[in-house]
């Protein structure tokens, strides 16, 4: 019995790391291609991947030897006395400095990618916001300012409107000011691997790009009340030059008088040929 | 319950390992183990059995209450009605009357019969579609089918067992024999069914997947829907009562933010429309990411439980003769005189029972069953039929006569002088300055049923919910915030609220349009943003001293005199 | 053992022979209002045992919505909302998660650790007759059922609390916010106050005892890990749970008083009138991670002393490394009081205080590796027992490192911002406080379970068990790994809305399945559990041949617990040493001569 409950120790590690090897395949990984679409996504990955080399050899290496003492006290003979020992000093050692290089790797390697995404890139006056994106419950309502006109931090008569429909220009840095009009949200684009709350009373600038044109699903992250799994939305990232006309054709969709109505079925054209592009 | 259960119900075993010897052996060790997982595995099947067997909860439409107020008989004639017209949410019928509902499916017609490939319980044909190419292509099988002429008329139960698009070759398996089709489906069928049933010819029209769209409506609603507007569609389910305004009730066939004239039913597009941008500044989200074909299902079916709840409601308000509400409510009333005087020490007659009364009323009504109540039945169907076919025609839109006047500050400050003139009255309900706070929200208002004063000072729409006037200055519309929607706002008003219909009568399309940008323009005026046209949002300001000038010159003029406003 | 070795004397304290005559108290101050810790023990063992089964039958409902959501859920869907078919609604979703990990946590590991076990072993393990304050003691037990009764009442109001655990604002605040928002929210956070004051009893009690009434040649570096882990927990939570009293006290005003601690202004929630205020949200985030991360250690370092203990005493080995590992422990416990702002890296904080927090939490890695090293080191090379409390110690260990690897991508703040709030976090805390706290426990029940009724429990049921929970356990919760890195977050309702997260349906199903089973296995625990009570097999004083003070007691211990006062010469870990002659243990009370090539010890 012994030995079964040392193998039985094994078999469950075993199938952990078969199971991760197998799982990308299975598409139980990143979402859609697996790929992350924007830049600082793919570095994010990066360092996820090295984290995860790192930890599998550690979690493979630590099962193996837990089954392995194990397995040793299993086949035992009866008579023998255990290991009378307190310790050792040499091996203390040798796994405190081991684990503290690596983990001093970790920390000082990502520290690169945080303030590469939150620090040294594109701060506020450098970019300007394309939008303004307010979470409520349980949408996204979003302004954009007219085109040609930058946004302002109040509404203008002249901004464009849509909701749970974030729209950006493809391939260059982008930035959204963050609201919440109620409780607190958080603006989760798993594709770009984004996250940042909406927290209520603070303006909360946000950038990332797209590499890729796109429809992109934009979700909220924190719990915002019983609605929180129906904040459905999504960014489309499309070419500069037709997330101008689509901006254009918003506004006159917005002006709608009843009358001289810009026709939709163009602009749900336009629509399909941003997201089929990729 | 068998001999075998009872021996191994847990109890018994454990009784019995009870009264052996407690001790340490192996052998007493080991047959521990085995009482114990027999008598485990058994008080989990028994807890499983007795969670299975125990009745299923099913999704129920739920009366309304002035049905249930009826006579006994005359509410089970309405709910009679109700279940063979419109079924339970598990069980849809296809009512034909219904030509406003898209029910889903594919009319087609047997081209030809392949006599060699059909028996007895299958039928194999080559069928022509109209043209619903989407339906076609959404075939599946398994789809049930029903046929509209020839032998099998009014039959129900066959089904689609193979399909080939490319051929339009399809199979049927027939239900049962000719003839033998239960007699206690809806009067109709049963009319039918007691026809000599005979074999499918070319030419006979049939449905495949009848029902189809309006079943996917369901399966859509009971997931995103229910949960706010009831199953039923009363706007009362679990989530509702936390919601500040209460989600809609479908049931009178009123929609609030609509493009049709005011006496108008909803049309498919606004119900679109709503469901792509939600209402602003409620708990109805957008659902713009859902799949077009679930979009256009869940609409079908809210249209299809917007009628059922109409027609509820229109049968049992026409036998308003047969309601036990007064006699209850009389009752109701002695009763409590009775336990007053009672409790008083006084001597007093107890209230005559209701029962006679009643009596009395189901006599009056089982007459009426005979003669008016399918007459009742056939007009309201016609009526409904009727509205929601007029809502679907261009002439129930609303279509600006004239194009937008400029929105320039002369034509913003005609607005306001309409906004605040007696023509109008808008400032009595959304105040002066447009913040939703004018008198009519602090007055007490009659109720429309005659009961007397709502018990709250305040605005009340027709389902009785408070509903304070809009304040303007939050930027935030409802209906939407085109022009054209706030044109149709002012148009044909809110349907339900005590927002008015001014279109028409009194206002001008050009005093409409005046009304329109002095509306859209209150949000700025009141957050400070400077309105003189061009260069508005290129200026950099600081919002919040703005604000505070404009706010005091309002408030300056407002309180001066509402009626003349100061320039 | 040995006859000829006469220990050395030890001056008892005059006076302390009295106590072991204590006049039996009646039926009610014995079993019910009772001041003995042992009794005040086992209450909480019952008490977190029941409800871990309340909160075990929540987390179940939480995985039926989400392998079949929508669909008619039995019980709770039946009862409530029988016209929508038994479909349940999403806020009673978010009550279900949210009183799931209020249960778990408030009731049932914080209070069956330090409450349950380090009542019951404090005393007996140190050496004493009871704890240094009884009746502050008893009060600490029942100032639960306060605590309970409110949690249990706020399902009344509203369909019960839904803001999730962590209650953040304004969604807690303001009762407009949620359909749980209203006076359930405000019964909920009574009950974290009643716990709290509950916690605090204990605590300052803990640390008076363990300072003031070891047995005579009780030094600190002599005592069991599992005095330690209580020790060090025990000032953990005096120091980091006023903070979060006072942030439930802020809460409360700002609920009942009008006053806006956590809510900005401006705020129009669910069409109320706009709130008025200068709040800050963020500020409930700092204040209630600053508790809930030294938290986590509570509910894990008396799970890592108790099974150093059980190691050690399984394997017939001594503790490897006995002061590297309360040393490690101390650090651990240093180091939660400055980690806490690894929870808010998204929240909009400072980002350069993100980098602070990154590398302090990546500190604490290196603690958890030293520790895990050395279990692994005690079983090396030992004479393992391969009973249930061995096999439920080794999984602690399995689990822990499983769950401290996942803690490394969650500390890599820009891997963080992605699977922040998703499945991959609930795997993880799910690891460390399921994983190895709960193993943990089982374990301790298993071998402490003779101390505290005299009688064994099955072992063979008790592997049974284990093999059963084992699996269920990693087949529910290693996949939510996969979940997360899928990008799903956390606390939805009903994830499948999202087109990109369907596919992973079947797995979510395969994990309620596996949930299943491991809910019903707990049955195997309780059935255990509740027959050895009565029928188990009897025992002696000591009948894992362990060194500690608590099984030179008579079992189970009377009131004032040892017949005769307890003296300790050595730590309690001298197994296999080659001076216990014949046996394989020698016991705390046994005299060991030094002997000159001893690497470590006293």
């Amino acid at each position: 019995m012994a030995r079964f409950w040392s193998i039985y120790f094994m078999s469950w590690a075993a199938l952990a790391v078969a199971l991760c090897l197998a799982a990308p395949s299975l598409g139980w990984w990143f979402p859609d291609t697996g790929e992350a679409m924007s830049s600082i996504g793919r570095r994010i990955d990066g360092l996820f991947y090295i984290i995860l080399w790192i930890t599998s050899i550690v979690f493979v290496g630590t099962q193996i030897a837990l089954g392995y003492v194990l397995w040793k006290g299993a086949v035992k003979p009866a008579h023998e006395k255990a290991t009378y020992s307190h310790g050792n000093h040499t091996l203390e050692v040798i796994w405190t400095v081991i684990p503290g290089i690596v983990l001093l790797f970790i920390a000082i390697y990502q520290m690169d990618v945080w303030a590469a995404f939150r620090m040294r890139n594109y701060a506020p006056g450098e970019i300007e916001a394309i939008a303004e994106v307010t979470a409520r419950q349980f949408e996204w309502r979003i302004r954009y300012p007219a085109p040609g006109k930058p946004l302002m931090p109040m509404p203008q008569p002249d901004d464009v409107y849509t909701v749970n429909d974030l729209r950006i220009p493809v391939g260059r840095p982008v930035s959204i000011s963050l609201r919440s009009g109620d409780v607190q949200h958080s603006f989760f684009v798993p594709v770009l691997r984004i996250k940042q709350d909406a927290l209520p009373g603070t303006v909360i600038p946000v950038w990332f790009d797209a590499l890729q044109p796109g429809s992109y699903d934009l979700v909220c992250a924190e719990l915002c009340g019983w609605g929180h799994y129906k904040m459905k939305a999504r960014v489309l990232a499309t070419s500069e030059e037709l997330f101008q006309k689509w901006k254009q054709e918003a506004v006159l969709l917005q002006a709608d008088d009843g009358l001289q109505s810009a026709s939709p079925a163009e602009s749900t054209a336009a629509d399909q040929a941003q997201t089929s592009t990729p | 319950m068998p001999d075998s259960l009872l021996k191994s119900m847990p109890f018994a075993s454990l009784a019995k390992t009870a009264d052996q010897p407690v001790g340490c052996g192996t052998l007493q060790d080991s047959w521990h183990l085995a009482g114990l997982l027999r008598s485990l595995a058994c008080g989990a099947m028994l807890l499983l059995a007795a969670a299975g067997c125990s009745p299923n909860p099913a999704v129920e439409f739920t009366p309304r209450t002035s049905t249930t107020l009826l006579a006994p008989n005359a509410r089970q004639a309405v709910e009679h009605t109700l279940l063979t017209h419109f079924g339970t949410p598990d069980n849809l019928v296809v009512w034909d009357r219904l030509n406003v509902i898209d029910f889903g499916g594919a009319k087609a017609t047997v081209e030809s019969l392949d006599a060699k490939a059909s028996s007895s319980a299958k039928a194999v044909m080559v069928v022509t579609f109209g043209n619903q190419s989407d339906v076609v292509k959404n075939l599946r099988v398994g789809a049930p089918v029903r046929w509209i002429s020839g032998a099998r008329e009014g039959f129900q139960g066959d089904r689609v067992t193979a399909f080939d698009a490319a051929t339009r070759q399809v199979s049927i398996a027939l239900e049962g024999k000719a003839g033998s089709a239960p007699a206690e489906e809806s009067q109709e069928e049963s009319s039918s069914s007691s026809k000599p049933a005979g074999e499918i010819a070319a030419g006979d029209a049939l449905v495949i997947d009848d029902g189809g769209l309006l079943a996917q409506g369901r399966v859509v609603y009971q997931r995103n829907c229910m949960h706010c507007h009831g199953s039923t569609g009363d706007g009362k389910g679990p989530t509702a009562k936390y919601m500040q305004p209460p989600p809609r009730d479908y049931r009178d066939g009123i929609f609030k933010f609509t493009s049709t004239q005011a006496s108008e039913r909803v049309t498919r597009d606004d119900l679109m429309r709503i469901l792509d941008d939600g209402i602003p500044g409620t708990y109805m989200p957008s659902f713009l990411l859902m799949d077009p074909t679930e979009k256009k299902a869940v609409i079908e079916y809210v249209r299809w439980l917007s009628i059922r709840g109409e027609m509820e409601k229109r049968i049992t308000d026409d036998l308003g003769d047969f309601s036990t509400k007064d006699l209850k409510a009389e009752y109701a009333q002695g009763e409590a005189a009775y336990q007053a005087a009672l409790n008083k020490g006084e001597k007093a007659e107890p209230p005559a029972p209701i029962t006679p009364a009643v009596d009395a009323l189901q006599k009056d009504f089982a007459e009426f069953f005979e003669t008016d109540y399918q007459g009742v039945v056939e007009d309201t169907a016609d009526f409904l039929v009727s509205a929601w076919e007029r809502a679907e025609t261009p002439e129930s839109v609303i279509t600006p006569a004239k194009a937008r006047v400029p929105d320039d500050a002369a034509s913003r400050e005609r607005g306001r002088l309409l906004y605040l003139s007696d023509k109008t009255k808008c400032y009595t309900c959304h105040g002066a300055q447009g913040r939703g706070d004018g008198p009519a929200n602090f007055e007490y208002w009659k109720m429309p049923s005659g009961d007397g004063n709502y018990p709250r000072p305040g605005l009340h729409d027709l389902w009785g919910n408070l509903l304070p006037a809009r304040d303007l200055t939050r930027g935030i519309y409802r209906g939407g915030r085109r022009p054209v929607d706030l044109y149709r706002r002012l148009y044909a008003g809110i349907k339900g609220t005590p927002m008015p219909a001014f279109g028409g009568v009194t206002l001008t399309d050009d005093e409409i349009w005046d009304l329109v940008n002095f509306v859209l323009s209150v949000e700025f005026t009141a957050n400070g943003t400077s309105l003189s046209d061009a260069e508005s949002s290129i200026k950099k300001l600081p919002a919040t001293d703005k604000a505070q000038v404009q706010e005091t010159k309002i408030e300056k003029t407002s309180s001066a005199d509402p009626a003349t406003p100061a320039s | 053992m040995s006859a000829t070795i006469t220990p050395p004397a030890v001056s008892i304290p005059p006076g302390d022979e009295m106590h072991a005559v204590h006049h039996q108290p009646g039926w009610i101050r014995r079993y019910i209002f009772s001041t003995d810790h042992k009794v005040i023990g086992i209450q909480f063992l019952f008490t977190t045992l029941l409800m871990l089964m309340v909160g075990g039958a929540l987390a179940l409902g939480v995985r039926w919505q989400l392998a079949w959501p929508w669909e008619r859920m039995p019980i709770l869907g039946d009862m409530l909302f029988r016209t929508d078919g038994g479909q349940i609604t999403p806020e009673a979703y978010t009550m279900l998660f949210t009183m799931h990990a209020t249960v778990m946590i408030f009731l049932v590991v914080i209070p069956i650790l330090a409450g349950a076990f380090g009542n019951f072993l404090i005393p007996l393990q140190i050496g004493a007759e009871d704890m240094a304050f009884p009746t502050l003691n008893m009060l600490s037990y029942w100032f639960m059922w306060p605590a309970i009764g409110c949690f249990m009442l706020s399902f009344a109001y509203d369909g019960g609390p839904a803001a999730g655990w962590t209650i953040y604002p304004v969604l807690a605040v303001l009762p407009q916010a949620a359909p749980g928002s209203g006076f359930a929210q405000t019964l909920w956070l009574f009950g974290l106050t009643f716990v709290g004051f509950s916690s605090m009893f204990g605590s300052i009690n803990y640390m008076t005892t363990i300072i003031n009434m070891r047995a005579p040649g009780m030094t600190l570096f002599r005592m069991p890990m599992t005095i330690w882990g209580m020790f060090i927990t025990a000032i953990l939570q005096a120091f980091a749970l006023p903070v979060l009293t006072a942030a439930g006290f802020m809460m409360l005003a700002d609920r009942m008083l009008g006053t806006t601690f956590f809510i900005p202004g401006g705020l129009v929630v669910n069409n109320a009138p706009a709130t008025v205020g200068g709040g800050q949200p963020l500020m409930w985030q700092h204040l209630f991670w600053f508790y809930s991360h030294p938290a986590v250690y509570i509910m894990l370092l008396p799970a890592m002393g108790m099974v150093s203990d059980m190691l050690a005493c399984m394997s017939r080995k001594p503790l490897f490394g006995y002061k590297p590992m309360i040393f490690s422990m101390a650090t651990i416990a240093g180091l939660g009081f400055i980690v806490w702002g690894h929870h808010m890296f998204t929240s909009g904080m400072n980002p350069i205080v993100g980098m602070t927090f990154m590398v302090s939490t990546i500190l604490i890695a290196l603690p958890s590796a030293i520790k895990t090293f050395n279990w692994i080191g005690t079983m090396w090379g030992g004479k393992l027992q391969f009973n249930t409390v061995l096999l439920n110690c080794a999984a602690f260990v399995s689990m822990f490192i499983t769950g401290g690897l996942s803690g490394i991508f969650m500390a890599a703040v820009p891997v963080d911002v992605y699977i922040h709030d998703t499945y991959f976090i609930v795997a993880h805390f799910h690891y460390i406080l399921f994983g190895s706290t709960l193993f943990g426990i089982f374990a301790a029940i298993h071998f402490w379970f003779p101390k505290m009724f005299g009688r064994m429990m099955s072992d063979r049921v008790g592997q049974i068990h284990f093999f059963i929970t084992f699996a269920a356990f990693n087949c529910t919760f290693f996949p939510m790994h996969l979940l997360g890195i899928g990008g799903m977050p956390r606390r939805y309702a009903d994830p499948y809305h999202f087109p990109y997260l369907e596919h992973l349906l079947p797995l979510n199903q395969f994990m309620t399945y596996a949930a299943i089973v491991m809910g019903f296995a707990q049955f195997i625990l309780l059935f255990n559990f509740g027959w050895s009570i009565f029928f188990g097999k009897k025992c002696g004083r000591n009948p894992w041949n362990s060194n500690g003070l608590e099984w030179q007691a008579p079992s189970p211990p009377p009131h004032g617990n040892f017949d005769v006062q307890p003296v300790v010469y050595h730590g309690p870990y001298e197994y296999s040493s080659p001076v216990s002659g014949e046996n394989d243990y020698l016991p705390q009370t046994e005299y060991m001569p030094r002997r000159p090539d001893q690497s470590q010890g006293h």
